[in-house]
């Protein structure tokens, strides 16, 4: 349906219309061009929008970055094309206005790219087969022996443990006091409590499993009398990297949660907690005074 | 990481724009967790995609776009994303204690954000995050012109009500 711009209020077109953008020849943009010439008055309220305009714009694009956002989307990104099956493309959650035929030359080249490489997996699928069922004793040594050395040499650096440990936090928020009551139900001895975590009376604290960067973790999930959430995850792995004592500011911060990381022998401490530095502080013993 | 198996030009999508999709995603959703998935399910759709987009100079509008879809059709599913009052935000503002005014500003602009429909805050968000025009958003949205306006300017008068009687309120504390 087409529309009249003489249909249209005023206070309508003076919120939708920007002086710079479209053709003069516009017909909405001539039909507010006249009213404004009829009615001055008009002029002074178009400005006055478009300042407040530029305010909420932004005020709209004023969000604190999220920090590891990028390594997260490329880690999944990179599961996600490993696994996928060669077949097809998803085109449900593609931008409706899209044109089949819209194709540019910095996407084509990629994409050109891809379909060669998914004519050549067959080719090499055989010849892989071939030279791995000659191969296959030695290849099964030196991958052995490089995974056995990957662990040795390779362990997380205490960010991706760090990013891993503020999704897991986040993103198992409903879970959080669902575990065992440390009172009734002692966890693994492997798991110490650490001795840096200040608790208050009526502190509460249950403890439930999961896996960081493919190792087994105790979760400890504390409230606060205050109703402060926080979550001690506890990693028996060596972590050379993470400092000896829990820093006082945290680590890491996302728009919900304080992180900081430290370690105590060959147990990695990581007390994720829910709200910003403050917060965090208040998870802590305080400081001992240099003596 | 994983990172060696992601085409170098995605690489450099992720790179580029993650935070501008983040941001976007954040006004959309409300909520920083919600934003993420949003933002990591817009980049995946992106790459299986990758073909369509024409020119990579228009690939932020482009990621826009698939990530509106992407919070509409989860909407329309009836999944996730839920807009929270401001109760359940508590924690939320505790972060902004140590007082960037414009995070507090940004918050306030977000509990008014959360109170629209959906419909209304992709409009708003067309108009201000993406600098689309009327007809930009009327050919996008499929929509007439005239609805386009009528939901557009309803939509920005209800934020500014919002945003304006928020800063009276925090003003009068």
């Amino acid at each position: 349906m087409d529309w009249d711009p003489k249909d249209i209020p005023d206070w309508q077109l003076l919120e939708c219309l920007r002086p710079h953008e479209g053709s003069p020849k516009d017909p909405f943009m001539e039909e507010l061009q006249r009213r404004i010439a009829a009615h001055p008055e008009l002029a002074s309220v178009w400005r006055e929008l478009q300042q407040q305009d530029v305010e909420l714009a932004r005020l709209l694009q004023t969000v604190p970055p999220r920090l590891g956002l990028e390594e997260r989307i490329i880690s999944r990104l990179g599961t996600e094309l490993r696994i996928a099956t060669p077949s097809g493309s998803d085109d449900a959650t593609t931008p409706d206005n899209v044109q089949p035929g819209w194709v540019g030359d910095g996407a084509r080249a990629l994409a050109g790219d891809q379909l060669h490489a998914k004519r050549q997996i067959s080719r090499r699928v055989w010849i892989a087969a071939g030279v791995s069922a000659i191969c296959a004793s030695v290849l099964g040594g030196v991958g052995l022996w490089l995974w056995r050395r990957r662990r040795r040499t390779g362990p997380p650096s205490p960010v991706e443990i760090a990013n891993e440990v503020a999704r897991i936090f986040e993103q198992t928020l409903d879970e959080f006091g669902t575990g065992q009551p440390v009172s009734s139900h002692p966890p693994p001895a492997h798991a110490r409590f650490s001795r840096e975590i200040r608790l208050y009376l009526g502190s509460t604290i249950t403890w439930r499993q999961a896996t960081v960067a493919s190792n087994r973790a105790v979760v400890f999930d504390i409230t606060q009398p205050s109703g402060e959430r926080g979550s001690l995850f506890v990693l028996t792995l060596n972590l050379p990297d993470f400092p000896s004592f829990p820093p006082y500011f945290p680590q890491l911060q996302t728009s919900r949660t304080s992180l900081g990381w430290w370690r105590e022998s060959d147990i990695a401490y990581l007390l994720a907690v829910l709200g910003g530095p403050r917060v965090y502080q208040r998870f802590l013993k305080p400081p001992s005074p240099i003596t | 990481m994983g990172e060696g198996s992601v085409p170098p030009l995605i690489e450099q999508l992720v790179k580029r724009y993650a935070q501008d999709v983040y941001r976007y995603a954040y006004r959309l959703t409300g909520s920083a967790a919600d934003a993420e998935d949003l933002t990591q399910e817009t980049f995946l759709a992106a790459v299986k995609n990758i073909h369509q987009l024409a020119n990579p100079e228009s690939a932020r509008s482009w990621l826009f776009t698939i990530a509106r879809n992407q919070f509409l059709v989860r909407h329309r599913r009836g999944r996730g994303t839920v807009v929270r009052p401001l109760g359940d935000q508590a924690e939320e503002i505790m972060v902004l204690e140590s007082g960037d005014s414009d995070e507090v500003d940004g918050e306030l602009i977000q509990n008014a954000l959360n109170a629209l429909s959906d419909e209304q805050r992709v409009i708003l968000l067309m108009f201000y995050f993406e600098e689309a025009s009327y007809r930009e958003i009327a050919e996008q949205l499929g929509i007439p012109i005239g609805t386009v306006m009528s939901r557009l300017s309803r939509a920005k008068e209800a934020l500014r009500k919002k945003v304006l009687a928020a800063t009276r309120q925090d003003s009068d504390l």
